[in-house]
């Protein structure tokens, strides 16, 4: 690497002002207090047929984009760092279809295109994104800590996933803002899935139907067994969602948001 | 900052940097695309040394992620590793290496490593054991495409999964599960070392 | 095996009778060497591929598209449905047994969610699905042997599979013995699912997927074949007098079993649950479990429409499980009169022939207002009226007339009133369209025939006039029923 190593470092440093007031325009971080999380899935303890009830997990304060990183900002990211322009990158780090909607390697589309989700981006990406603004992706804990707002609105948040799945596929997400939750976050659903820093987590079986986790000879510990409550489907979605991603893959409908300890 | 004044200043940027990192779209050791040494995170052996995934380059490598206190399936990963270098070909013994890298940056000190690699057995002409910060371990866990976490007994529930990387350090198979013989993984690391890997 | 002499048919019956046992035996299966390759060829419901007459294995390439699509669930029903190969039910596929099927699922990049495939026809852990889950834009690739004969459903399994499957997405495949099947005229391709929309059944517009009635098992639509309507019409199933025909069917759920009946027609032989061993024979009703299929084969001894129905009959009637069959051809008069005598049969008592039902009529609240009127009808509509003439009013093509924008009905109240209070059997013409079946007199009270007639005239851009239990008095012709208080 050498010389060229340090000349990123350097554009890095001018570009990162911009990144961050491009960050403020549109509210930035928000900061979620401490609390408990029970993980949706259970996990099966290693050489037991028993499902543990998963234990709450403690959450401690972290901050959290307001809305996922839209592709203006994405903009400012590829620029300061060719090699994760979309005819730069290596396959190993992101499919052939990265920054698929983007004619070119520095253009998005569409003016209106600015405001709405960057997709089409890798968890490698997305995670050198946030890593230039000395954060990282949150993990599914965190994520799914910061949607379930301590309680407030779950029918409503829940029908509102729903109703996303129910919506036809067609242009692409729309953009970010509208309302906000209890903790000041907002877009959690409806527009994007979202990678998580440990979306592969709960992966380790990939046939979600059986109750009893999977073999073991295949998986160390334990595995994702059973759910909390079978009957949050919206919750199951994400779940597969995540199972069934890689980490340099990229889809039409997954963005991201950065994430990292409170400020 | 409207659309087109961002774009001018990026596109000012672009051209600088385009300068700067024009050959660098090869990678900065020119490996393939899909090649896992395109990683750069930075390791520490069993001895102390400090180690980037392509000095592995050159010779095919079976590569599997772990932790020395796992008590289950960590040895039966070890195990199978084992058992493909009992069964190498004569002539290849020298050529074909072990990698066994840790979820476990806290524990999985280099002296543990030497520990656990000394009472296997494991032979260090071969067998590297290594050991990196979270970020780095997590990294390498998605390019291998291992699901993993840490979990609240100290330890990390983890899939079992063994690699085979070519010489360029692209994934020629992969083992999913342990198994009594790794019979399919053998045959592919003979076909490396036969088109003369 | 044409039609003409009606002495061929006991020759055909006995054909298709003959059906012993099919297939080879897993063993043999797995051994049968694989010779060439060919790519499946997929259709779309009701059609099926053509039989194989390949007589050893090859290897199937399938490729299989998942793609989620917005489409029509029922008349100015819009839905989001989740299929494989862009409609409900999925492609049918058609193997051998012995065959190695190579399976590309294909998740289009324009879908929003991951998804996987379980198929029937798989041994091997989740029948495919965890060797398959698949995020949009990216495509898995397995491959299985087909070690046994048969129909088999396939599926998405994807949690939560409920909804999956609740959005559309199952197929079938069919893995024909190495015999193959017996040859017949036509081959079609029929899936019962139940589907749950927020909106009531009816409700126009796009309806989301409804999480709480696919948990409380609570359909609002039962269909075949992805929709209302999807085999009916000029969409129907057809066929010959002489012909034999072949339905495979299957039930995709994901709740609800089918008790699966063709009006007016036996079964000359069905394989059971869509296994190849043991073949019945002359069957009225074959169930149809929930991720299982059957097929069911016979031959048309006369021309008609006959009507295929899930006969729990409330789901045909109300709620769109029902198909049609149109038969066309010479008339067989020993297999079937038609109608000799027009008779009156009067046992003691007028209004014998009145469908009085076992309730007891009570006495319907008596309306004030027009608006009221309107208001109680449409309850009376429901419940009367409704599983003939559907909820729409457009009635079932060649069975029951649409009362939507009816000319009979709107031309004359007074004809109107005494249709419904005497029934009506006589062949008559609405819209330029003949029917000839029955309709029985209603025994309702002056003010529910009033309502329910008032309700039906302001509805699908119908007259809208008004109708009062004064009127219905004067002109009903059997006696209302006894108007009896609780
Ligand atoms: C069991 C099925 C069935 C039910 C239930 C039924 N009908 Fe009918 N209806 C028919 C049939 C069949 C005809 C045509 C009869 C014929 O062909 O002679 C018909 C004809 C009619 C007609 C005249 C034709 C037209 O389309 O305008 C009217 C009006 C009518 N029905 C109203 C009603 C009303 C009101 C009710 C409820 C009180 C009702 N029907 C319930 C089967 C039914
Ligand atoms: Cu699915």
């Amino acid at each position: 690497m050498g010389a060229a190593a340090v000349f990123v470092v350097a554009i890095l440093a001018v570009a990162s002002p911009a990144a961050a007031a491009a960050g403020a325009e549109r509210g930035g971080l928000v900061t979620i207090p401490p609390g408990l999380y029970t993980p949706f899935q259970r996990v099966k303890a290693a050489n037991s047929g028993e499902t543990e009830a998963q234990a709450p997990e403690a959450i401690a304060a972290f901050a959290m984009d307001r809305a996922p990183v839209t592709n203006a900002e994405y903009l400012g990211f590829v620029t300061a760092h060719p090699e994760w322009r979309k005819s730069w990158t290596k396959t190993l780090f992101a499919d052939g279809r990265y920054l698929g909607r983007w004619p070119a390697d520095l253009d998005f589309g569409h003016a209106e295109a600015g405001d709405r989700p960057v997709t089409d981006v890798s968890w490698f990406a997305a995670r050198a994104y946030c890593k230039t603004r000395g954060l990282d992706l949150p993990t599914t804990a965190q994520w799914e800590y910061a949607l379930a707002d301590a309680g407030r609105d779950e029918a409503r948040v829940r029908a509102r996933s729903l109703e996303w799945f129910s919506r036809p596929n067609g242009a692409g997400p729309g953009a970010i803002g509208g309302p906000v939750n209890g903790y000041g976050v907002g877009n959690l659903i409806g527009l994007v899935w979202e990678w998580t820093e440990d979306f592969n987590a709960y992966a380790i079986t990939a046939e979600s139907r059986d109750p009893n986790g999977n073999d073991s000879a295949a998986v160390c510990g334990g595995a994702a067994a059973g759910i909390a409550d079978a009957s949050d489907y919206p919750a199951f979605m994400r779940a597969s969602m995540r199972a069934s991603l890689k980490a340099n893959y990229t889809a039409d409908m997954l963005g991201f948001r950065c994430a990292g300890g409170a400020p | 900052m409207t659309r087109s004044r961002a774009l001018k200043v990026m596109q000012a940027f672009a051209a600088v940097a385009a300068l700067a990192l024009g050959a660098a779209a090869a990678g900065p050791g020119g490996w393939p695309g899909s090649s896992l040494y395109n990683l750069e995170s930075r390791w520490t052996d069993q001895d102390g040394g400090s180690v980037a995934l392509d000095a592995f380059a050159g010779a095919p490598v079976v590569v599997a992620m772990g932790y020395t206190t796992c008590r289950d399936i960590c040895p039966a990963i070890v195990a199978d590793m084992m058992w493909v270098e009992r069964h190498l070909p004569p002539g290849a013994t020298s050529r074909v290496r072990f990698a066994f890298f840790s979820f476990d940056s806290e524990a999985d000190t280099p002296e543990r490593l030497k520990l656990y690699a000394e009472s296997h057995g494991l032979d260090p002409r071969r067998w590297t054991l290594l050991r990196a910060d979270d970020s780095a371990a997590r990294e390498l866990a998605a390019a291998l495409d291992v699901p993993w976490r840490p979990n609240d007994r100290n330890g990390f529930d983890h899939a079992a999964v063994l690699t085979l990387l070519d010489g360029k350090g692209e994934i020629a198979f992969q083992q999913r599960g342990t198994q009594a013989s790794s019979d399919e993984l053998l045959g592919r690391l003979k076909g490396l070392i036969a088109k003369g890997e | 095996m044409r039609p003409g002499s009606f002495g061929s048919g006991v020759a055909v019956v006995a054909m298709l009778a003959a059906g012993a046992a099919l297939g080879a035996s897993r063993e043999a299966n797995r051994a049968d060497p694989i010779v060439g390759e060919e790519t499946a060829v997929l259709t779309d419901a009701p059609n099926v591929p053509p039989p194989i007459h390949r007589n050893h294995a090859t290897r199937v390439v399938v490729h299989l598209e998942v793609k989620e699509v917005e489409g029509q669930l029922a008349d100015g029903v819009r839905y989001v449905f989740w299929t494989f190969g862009g409609r409900v039910p999925g492609k049918f596929i058609r193997i051998r047994e012995g065959d190695e099927v190579e399976f590309h699922l294909d998740n289009h990049p324009d879908n929003k969610n991951p998804h996987n495939i379980d198929l029937h026809a798989v041994n091997g852990p989740g029948g495919g699905a965890a060797a398959s889950l698949t995020a949009p834009g990216h495509s898995s690739v397995f491959s299985f042997k087909a070690l046994n004969p048969g129909l088999f459903v396939y599926h998405c399994a994807t949690a939560p599979v409920a909804m999956h499957v609740g959005n559309g997405m199952y197929g079938m495949i069919l893995v024909e013995p190495k015999e193959g099947l017996s040859k017949v005229d036509h081959e079609y391709y029929l899936m019962q699912s139940d589907f749950y929309t927020q909106g009531k059944n009816g409700e126009k517009g796009l309806q989301p997927f409804s999480m709480e009635k696919v948990i409380d098992e609570k359909p609002e639509y039962i269909v075949f074949n992805g929709a209302v309507g999807s085999t009916t019409g000029d969409k129907a199933l057809t066929a010959k007098v002489g012909d034999t025909v072949r339905l495979f069917v299957g039930d995709g759920g994901p709740n609800v079993v089918s008790s699966f009946h063709a009006i007016g027609q036996i079964f000359d032989t069905v394989y059971p649950e869509g296994a190849m061993s043991a073949p019945t024979h002359n069957v009225q009703t074959t169930t149809v479990p929930a991720g299982g299929a059957a097929i069911a084969e016979f031959r048309m001894s006369v021309p008609g429409t006959f009507i295929l129905v899930d006969h729990s009959l409330e789901r045909a009637f109300n709620r769109g499980a029902l198909a049609q069959l149109k038969v066309t051809g010479p008339e067989d008069k020993l297999v079937y009169s038609g109608k000799q005598f027009d008779l009156v049969y009067q046992p003691e008592g007028a209004g014998a022939r009145a469908a009085t039902g076992e309730r007891q009529v009570v006495l319907a609240p008596a309306a004030r207002s027009k608006e009221e009127r309107i208001k109680l009808g449409a309850e009376v509509f429901a419940n009367n009226c409704q599983a003939c003439h559907q909820q729409d009013g457009q009635g079932v093509p060649d069975a029951f007339p649409p009362l939507a924008g009816s000319d009979y009905l709107n031309g004359d109240k007074i004809r109107a009133i005494k249709t419904v209070t005497g029934g009506l059997e006589q062949p008559l013409t609405v819209n330029g369209k003949g029917f000839n079946g029955v309709m029985p007199a209603w025994t309702l009270s002056d003010e529910d025939i009033a309502n329910v007639l008032t309700f039906v005239y302001s509805k699908w851009d119908n007259s809208g006039q008004e109708v009062t239990p004064q009127e219905v008095k004067l002109h009903r012709v059997t006696a209302g029923a006894k108007e009896t208080k609780e």
